[in-house]
């Protein structure tokens, strides 16, 4: 049959490259595995409940949310400039075209670079804010050195990576929504906001929707800003958990270990994307 | 407020050509020379510019192919098989590293190009997007050739392909910015400096030269350029690559 010859190629590689180890990471989640040991015993459900039990985990767990709310930050700051930068004219497409740079360029570039200026004592930020820091009380800075402080350093950095494509997609979005609904609004004598309110975000609820959860899910799978910007340091404060499944696997070598965390943040974001379907959903239905 | 989405990238120019501090005034074009020099970018780049190129060329294939199929042919289960691709982009990408890895290895394929290529040919997000775009465009020629008499695979090589230009072209270039940024993959898959990619490379030097800024900042600018240039020349593929794969406001829900 036609069908299945066009379908062979990516279903044969899914097969080989997707399905087989997806099962062969639950076979490494019940033995315990470590490549440079040659006894592999089958240990069944132990390998869950420690992590279940690890203290680390759940820190790692709940620094990986934290770190996700920079999402619905910068999602709002994308809708305020998706909404003030409309229109075809040269300004406002040289303006979408820059704020998209980041998100197009390397990540391990873009976190040399903060890191660079994010040193307390040469670099420029501590440098152009230093005084206003002083004198809202803050002194001097240490933006990746304090345990305080790294991991909003690192949630900036991911607010300035990810504005430009949040609001390309909001653009696009606004972009589809028929002119006539706006402007029987206006005859209607609908002042900006209640514009806005009642006829632009409601239409837009689809695209909101996308953003956040795709957003969500890259987030709780932050790994290359991470490891560069800080290496999950100072002390532990920005290790996220799928930096935690790297340095289980390749740096204890603990294979089975890193698979039984990998697959419960499998199941964790398919909860988290189910309840942000149904909660946003149902809100769609009453609006 | 653009400026400020601007100034890292200047700020990082300005660093590898004129040092740190207060030497602004002399540019000194020899630290970005000896700082490109401190490590084997040329073999970087080869790796980069190979695992990116074979891996674009691959996604495209497999991608116009199956989403020919989930556009245009009948065949039973179509829409479960489409949502069992789906459910792919739904795992994490660090859940299948620990095996794949296992994988190639056990193929002797570690620290190599097949290693590192192998896994990454099929791109489901890729497949979704043409299949948008084959959705979206009219049927009339193709169902005319088929009236003729043409196979499937005639219809899709001599139709479909050559209307599919714009689409094919923006997969290959958002596969390639993807590739050339990736990370995760080629850190785990590849061992040696003969085998690194750029991206890996580059952030190994931070190490290195932990505190030589003006060749972290070379470095940084090295690896950034030619996606700087990509997306310059290739701009409305990244923009039709939004606008194919992110969904429309919702017109039906209107409650006036």
């Amino acid at each position: 049959m036609a069908a299945w010859g066009f379908l062979a190629p990516s279903a044969l590689h899914l097969l080989a490259f997707t399905v087989a180890p997806l099962l062969f990471a639950l076979y490494l989640s019940v033995h315990r595995f470590s490549p440079v040991e040659p006894a592999r015993p089958l240990i069944g459900l132990a390998g869950y409940a420690r992590a279940l039990g690890s203290p680390l985990v759940w820190a790692a767990l709940g620094r990986t949310l934290l770190y996700a709310g920079y999402v619905p930050v910068s999602m709002g700051l994308a809708l305020a400039f998706a909404l003030l930068l409309r229109g075809g004219s040269r300004g406002a497409r040289l303006v979408r075209t820059l704020f998209l740079l980041p998100a197009v360029s390397s990540v391990v570039a873009v976190a040399l670079v903060w890191r660079w200026m994010y040193q307390p004592d040469v670099g420029i930020i501590n440098h152009l804010f230093g005084q206003l820091l002083t004198r809202a009380g803050l002194g001097r800075v240490d933006w990746l050195g304090d345990p305080g402080v790294a991991l909003i350093a690192v949630m900036i950095v991911s607010i300035w990576t990810q504005l430009g494509y949040q609001m390309a997609v909001f653009h696009a979005g606004l972009e589809s929504i028929p002119r006539a609904y706006v402007d029987a609004a206006r005859v209607d004598g609908a002042n900006a906001w209640q514009r806005f309110r009642r006829v632009t975000l409601p239409l837009l609820r689809p695209v909101i929707l996308f953003v956040l959860v795709t957003g969500i899910l890259g987030a709780c799978q932050v790994f290359a800003l991470v490891a560069v910007l800080t290496g999950g340091g100072p002390v532990g404060t920005t290790d996220v958990i799928v930096y935690r499944i790297y340095r289980t696997a390749w740096e204890q070598l603990q294979f089975g270990d890193a698979s039984v965390l990998s697959l419960l943040l499998f199941v964790l974001l398919l909860a988290a994307t189910r309840t942000q379907l149904r909660l946003l959903d149902r809100r769609v239905e009453h609006a | 407020m653009a400026l400020l989405m601007l100034a890292p990238f200047l700020y990082m120019v300005a660093t590898a050509l004129l040092g740190e501090g207060d030497t602004l005034r002399r540019a000194h074009p020899e630290s970005f020379a000896a700082a490109l020099a401190a490590a084997p970018f040329g073999r970087f780049f080869l790796n980069s510019a190979i695992f990116s190129v074979a891996v674009a060329l691959g996604q495209v294939l497999t991608s116009t192919t199956a989403a020919y199929a989930f556009a245009r042919l009948r065949f039973p289960g179509r829409d479960r098989v489409f949502a069992c691709y789906l459910l792919a982009l739904m795992l994490p990408v660090v859940l299948l590293l620990v095996p794949r890895f296992l994988l190639i290895s056990a193929l002797g394929w570690l620290d190599s190009y097949q290693g590192l290529i192998s896994t990454e040919l099929v791109s489901v997000s890729g497949i979704f997007l043409l299949r948008q775009f084959f959705l979206a465009i009219p049927r009339d020629l193709e169902d005319a050739a088929r009236l003729e008499g043409a196979g499937e695979w005639t219809v899709f090589r001599l139709v479909v392909l050559p209307q599919s230009g714009p689409a094919v072209a923006t997969l290959g270039v958002l596969a390639l910015a993807d590739q050339w940024k990736s990370f995760f993959w080629p850190l785990v898959a590849t061992s040696s400096p003969n085998m690194q990619v750029l991206e890996v490379g580059i952030a190994r030097l931070h190490g290195a030269y932990d505190l030589n800024w003006p060749y972290q900042m070379a470095a940084a600018t090295a690896a950034v350029i030619p996606l700087l240039i990509l997306y310059l020349v290739a701009q409305r593929h990244f923009i039709r690559g939004i606008e194919l794969t992110s969904p429309k406001a919702n017109r039906a829900r209107l409650r006036v």
